[in-house]
């Protein structure tokens, strides 16, 4: 194992580690909220997730236009591996939205303005990477990603206010316990160390793949050439 | 409580998945990458012999 | 500009000689106003409410149908190379496009309005400026994105239709601000909030214009 894969593996672990005092800072030492009771726990990753998908969504577009800017499939590794961990953070935040929302309010989905958009969210991670995912060339992948995330981005912020005005305000921001605000930014910033590694290592992954991919042409290629 | 340990198992039972995946993505790259490697030296190889022969 | 009316002279002339898309568009919207007047058999106050709504998603899916097409013709015959050699920036096209869309989907609702208030009998025309406003800022936020992903998905051929599917969540805004703001109106209740609504309209369709003018070139590469 060489020293950089080692320092690889130390960040995932302490990332993990980190994620381990996360839950159990959020069993354990937050207090219990007045009227919700225990429920009110599935907040602390509920809100991490959500922030991940978005903070997904937000470094897929930067390396889209990356590779628009520069046609450097590096970008497209990047680009490929926030979009899955994206994809599964926004769903996450749609499963655990939705427990809590049958424990607090008796239904599993109501037409709730932040609840709409986190779903059209989701929706466009989807067919992001469906689209991708139905095509070969790697080149024609990677433009093809550059231009729906940008164009992803440049709506999302249009979408959160219009199904914001459609449902009416809801307070956002409730009054909090100190400790429930360590805890959720323990909370936070754990998910995030976990999420940052998840994408460094598929990252990496990708750029394997790539390079196993390019051997084999030239391969295939030597042997078509000795074989005339 | 019941609710809070379903949202974390799911959330961190998800994230296990993944890494599952990415593991086993990844062992089959390696073994992919030692095999064309090998390919490429015997191609290599055989390329040589034909050269000195000829 | 002048350029963008020559390409966009083109389409039109292409479209009326050929009658291959508008038709099949038009024909589309009928049989989806039917099936939502099918299903409309509730007191008049909940029509009110319910056709806007109703409304842009018919326009919504006819219109797609067509935009869909708005460069498969081109790509058929290559023509899309013979536009290529003219000296046109790219970005006119996408603009020319852009409009051609806009002026089909217009045509799509000069049809369905009418259908709609025959069988719906909410009165529409309450406040026609403000209706003919709502309906063309719509109709070019509409054709805005629906011109950029259609030229995305033509530039990759096959699997480019399911690249549709991405439309409809990237026109959320477009359709909840537009039937919303149609619903105001059949509900005679134009307030601040319906400003606001034409305000997003007009946001959106200024963000996607200029998003299809800077990523049209990156789109339509092969």
């Amino acid at each position: 194992m060489s020293l950089r894969n080692r320092l690889h593996a130390a960040c995932g672990l302490s990332a993990i580690a980190f994620v381990a005092v996360a839950v159990w800072m959020a069993a354990c030492i937050a207090p219990t909220e007045q009227s919700m009771g225990d429920i009110q726990r599935v907040l602390y990753v509920h809100v991490s997730v959500a922030w991940l998908g978005l903070c997904g969504f937000a470094v897929m577009a930067v390396s889209g236009v990356g590779y628009l800017l520069t046609r450097n499939l590096r970008f497209d590794h990047w680009f490929q591996s926030a979009g899955e961990l994206g994809w599964i953070t926004s769903g996450l935040t749609l499963a655990t939205g939705s427990i809590w929302a049958h424990e607090a309010w008796g239904t599993w989905w109501e037409w709730e303005p932040r609840l709409t958009a986190s779903f059209v969210l989701w929706l466009i991670y989807c067919a992001i990477l469906l689209v991708r995912g139905s095509l070969d060339d790697p080149h024609q992948r990677a433009r093809i990603g550059g231009v729906l995330g940008v164009m992803g981005a440049a709506d999302l912020p249009l979408v959160m206010m219009a199904t914001r005005w459609f449902r009416g305000m809801h307070p956002v921001s409730p009054q909090m316990d100190p400790l429930m605000r360590w805890t959720l930014l323990v909370n936070v910033l754990a998910f995030t160390a976990l999420f940052a590694w998840l994408i460094t290592e598929r990252r990496k992954q990708l750029r394997f793949r790539q390079s196993n991919d390019d051997l084999q042409r030239t391969l295939i290629g030597r042997m078509k050439c000795s074989h005339s | 409580m019941f609710a809070f340990i379903v949202a974390d198992t799911l959330v961190i039972a998800t994230f296990v998945v993944y890494f599952a995946r990415w593991a086993a993505e990844q062992h089959r790259l390696t073994r992919q990458a030692e095999s064309l490697q090998e390919h490429l030296a015997r191609h290599e190889a055989a390329r040589s012999e034909l050269r000195r022969a000829a | 500009m002048n350029k963008v009316w020559w390409v966009l002279q083109k389409d039109l002339v292409a479209e009326f000689r050929s009658l291959r898309v508008w038709p099949s568009m038009l024909l589309l919207g009928v049989v989806v106003a039917m099936v939502f007047g099918l299903q409309m058999d509730l007191l008049p106050q909940q029509k009110q409410r319910l056709v806007g709504g109703m409304l842009w998603l018919a326009v919504f899916f006819a219109g797609m149908a067509a935009i869909e097409r708005s460069f498969s013709a081109e790509r058929d015959d290559a023509c899309w190379d013979g536009l290529r050699l003219f000296p046109v920036d790219l970005s006119l096209v996408f603009w020319s496009k852009w409009i051609c869309n806009t002026i089909a989907l217009s045509a799509l609702e000069v049809v369905l309005f009418p259908l709609f208030f025959a069988l719906s009998h909410v009165s529409l025309l309450a406040h026609p400026a403000e209706l003919l406003l709502v309906t063309m800022l719509g109709n070019l936020g509409l054709s805005a994105v629906g011109t950029l992903v259609s030229a995305l998905a033509t530039s990759i051929g096959r699997g480019g239709n399911l690249l549709m599917a991405v439309v409809l969540p990237l026109a959320t805004p477009v359709i909840l601000a537009a039937a919303e703001a149609t619903r105001m109106i059949a509900e005679d209740a134009l307030n601040q909030t319906f400003w606001r609504w034409v305000q997003l309209l007009l946001a959106f369709a200024v963000v996607f214009v200029t998003v299809g003018t800077l990523l049209f070139p990156a789109a339509v590469e092969d």
